[in-house]
């Protein structure tokens, strides 16, 4: 009797704890029915051709190397005597050609040297390795005339756009237009622009590398008075390099194949459509302040939040930003931090820091994803939902007003100057003016927490 | 529903949840389970005591000192449910979560009570236990 008292009692507790068990909600992180219709939604879909940050780097690249070979250029590629150091210019050709040729990036490479015929008309002599290194080390003999910059810049472009190739055009970017067409020194920036449109229309990208380099020889100013020319001896004058392409291929040159990049840098049309970011909110090592939240509990990246900033504890969190496709220069802390628009619709919303991933945020795997992590405060909401959207300007680099001038007559008493640099990089930023305002742009949803 | 309900319930005396980014998984998850959790127990140690050790098993139990043994186990078990569904959905430890606890300690011993009341006429020997009312003979 008292045994099946005892079963039936037992039984009954059972039944009590399976009840109490299965009412139980279970938090499952990866649990896919919670996380994956959220993450759809919010989630442009990246498979998209026009989502470059998602296409991977190309493993190899075609490349087109032009070397504009006038009577200007000559002082860069002084004759090699034993004993004297190679210019500037000279090395860091060397090194890029010898990338080229023998680096493990490069599948398809030419080279050619870009110089102008009797009528004027812009020539491209397809060149050996060993042709152009030894133009580069031992100089240029023959008497050439430099090709107008807008022409050579059109027939560099055609040709690697045909052989579908990166460019890389090396000039000195002193324009020197035909005497008796004197009124393009006033129609630069458009000319620029017109002989470039083929590179928008096909969604290339520019990027532009300045670097100084000892010059010895004739040197043609384009500003002919008072002197035509002047003979310097290793007075530094400017040289360019302008690498154009589809965005991946250019970044993966510049990357790859020139390594170390001079601190002077300029990039137009690169465009960034598909940020990864996510709202970090559970991280250690930032924590958010005030009342925020992620809208949805399990959503990963969470890019929808709620918060609630009270007069006394502004909200403040930190968001996380994969910017790895970027140029190495544009990722700088200090380039975001001065560049970054913070613009808070139904909100306040303002940026306090920015701060790049270190190692012991590698090591987090959550966190490794992002490159850049931005402290974001929200001291006031104005509706009770809203967006905060990032966004990177295209900005001009400061060095470009710095490296111009309205007379480069005289480069020994003004050196590393080129003349009207400015109003040729207006022609390329003309060029993408309107279509590529931003870098990359990254909105947040928010709704006030209830 | 039950999610708004018991978030409603603990969120009356304890205002939001903290850390505020964890407000989520409290909502969803802990807040729910402990209330779930804690109903059901205190059914069952009600069930247990006035069914089970007094009506089933009719063992000696039937005391007021019995009941409140058992309404201290109840106690200490509400007291435990918080700490464990924090620690288990990874959420960080705050002051909250022991505010919580003793919350939900306190929602535990009314529960019993109440149980009591309503289950304690169905029991053979303690059917008095811990009073009389509202139960007339």
């Amino acid at each position: 009797m008292l045994l099946t008292r005892f079963k039936c009692s037992a039984s009954f507790l059972l039944l009590c704890v399976v009840v109490v068990l299965s009412g139980c909600y279970t938090r499952n992180e990866n649990s896919a029915a919670e996380t994956e219709p959220a993450a759809t939604v919010e989630q442009p879909p990246a498979a998209d051709k026009a989502a470059p940050a998602a296409t991977p780097a190309p493993e190899k690249v075609n490349v087109n190397l032009y070397l504009e070979i006038s009577n200007g250029m000559k002082g860069f590629m002084p004759p090699a005597e034993a004993g004297k150091e190679p210019t500037v210019f000279q090395s860091r050709l060397n090194k890029l050609i010898s990338e080229i040729q023998d680096g493990r990036y490069v599948a398809e490479k030419k080279y050619y040297l870009a110089r102008e015929d009797k009528q004027g008309q812009p020539v491209l002599d397809s060149v050996s390795y060993n042709t152009m290194k030894s133009t580069v080390v031992s100089g240029i003999r023959a008497n050439v005339l430099g090709t107008p910059l807008p022409d050579l810049l059109k027939a560099a472009l055609e040709q690697s756009v045909k052989q579908n190739a990166v460019s890389v055009i090396i000039s000195d970017f002193i324009h020197g237009p035909h005497p008796d067409k004197r009124g393009q020194f006033i129609s630069l920036d458009s000319d620029i622009r017109s002989s470039l449109k083929e590179a928008e229309q096909q969604g290339l990208a520019i990027a532009v590398l300045a670097d100084a380099s000892g010059f010895y020889g004739n040197y043609y100013p384009a500003v002919k008075k008072p002197a035509t020319s002047r003979t310097l001896t290793g007075e530094e004058v400017p040289f360019y390099i302008w690498v154009i392409g589809r965005q991946q291929e250019v970044l993966a040159v510049t990357k790859n194949i020139f390594r170390n990049l001079p601190p002077q840098q300029a990039y137009f049309g690169f465009d960034y459509k598909d940020v990864p970011f996510s709202a970090i909110l559970k991280a250690n090592q930032f924590r958010p302040a005030g009342t925020v939240y992620c809208a949805s509990r399990n959503a990963d990246p969470c890019t929808a939040i709620k918060l609630l900033p009270e007069k006394s504890i502004p909200v403040e969190f930190t968001l996380g930003l994969d910017l790895s496709a970027l140029p190495r220069q544009l990722q700088q802390e200090n380039y975001l931090k001065r560049n970054l628009k913070v613009i808070g619709s139904g909100c306040k919303a303002s940026l306090v820091s920015v701060t790049a991933a270190d190692d012991a945020v590698r090591a987090s795997p959550d966190l490794a994803r992002y490159t850049h992590f931005l402290r974001l405060q929200v001291p006031q909401l104005i509706g009770t939902s809203g967006t905060i959207t990032l966004q990177l300007p295209q900005v001009q680099p400061a060095w470009i007003d710095a490296w111009t001038t309205n007379n480069d007559n005289n480069p020994a008493a003004d050196p590393k100057k080129t003349y009207q640099l400015d109003k040729i990089i207006d022609g390329v930023q003309a060029l993408y003016r309107d279509q590529r305002t931003y870098l990359f742009n990254v909105t947040i949803k928010f709704n006030k927490a209830d | 529903m039950i999610q708004k309900f018991f978030s409603g319930l603990y969120e009356l005396l304890l205002g939001r949840p903290l850390p505020a980014n964890f407000t989520n998984d409290y909502r969803e998850v802990v807040f729910p389970n402990t209330g779930l959790q804690l109903v059901l127990i205190t059914l069952a140690m009600v069930i247990l005591y006035y069914y089970v050790f007094n009506r089933i098993m009719s063992t000696g139990f039937y005391k007021t000192q019995h009941w409140v043994i058992m309404l201290l186990i109840n106690a200490v078990i509400a007291f435990a449910i918080p700490l464990i569904q924090v620690n288990n959905n990874g959420i960080e430890t705050h002051s909250y979560t022991y505010m919580f606890a003793f919350v939900n300690t306190v929602y535990s011993l009314v529960l019993f009570f109440l149980f009591s009341i309503l289950l304690k006429r169905g029991s053979v020997q303690a059917w008095t236990t811990p009073m009389k009312w509202p139960n007339k003979k």
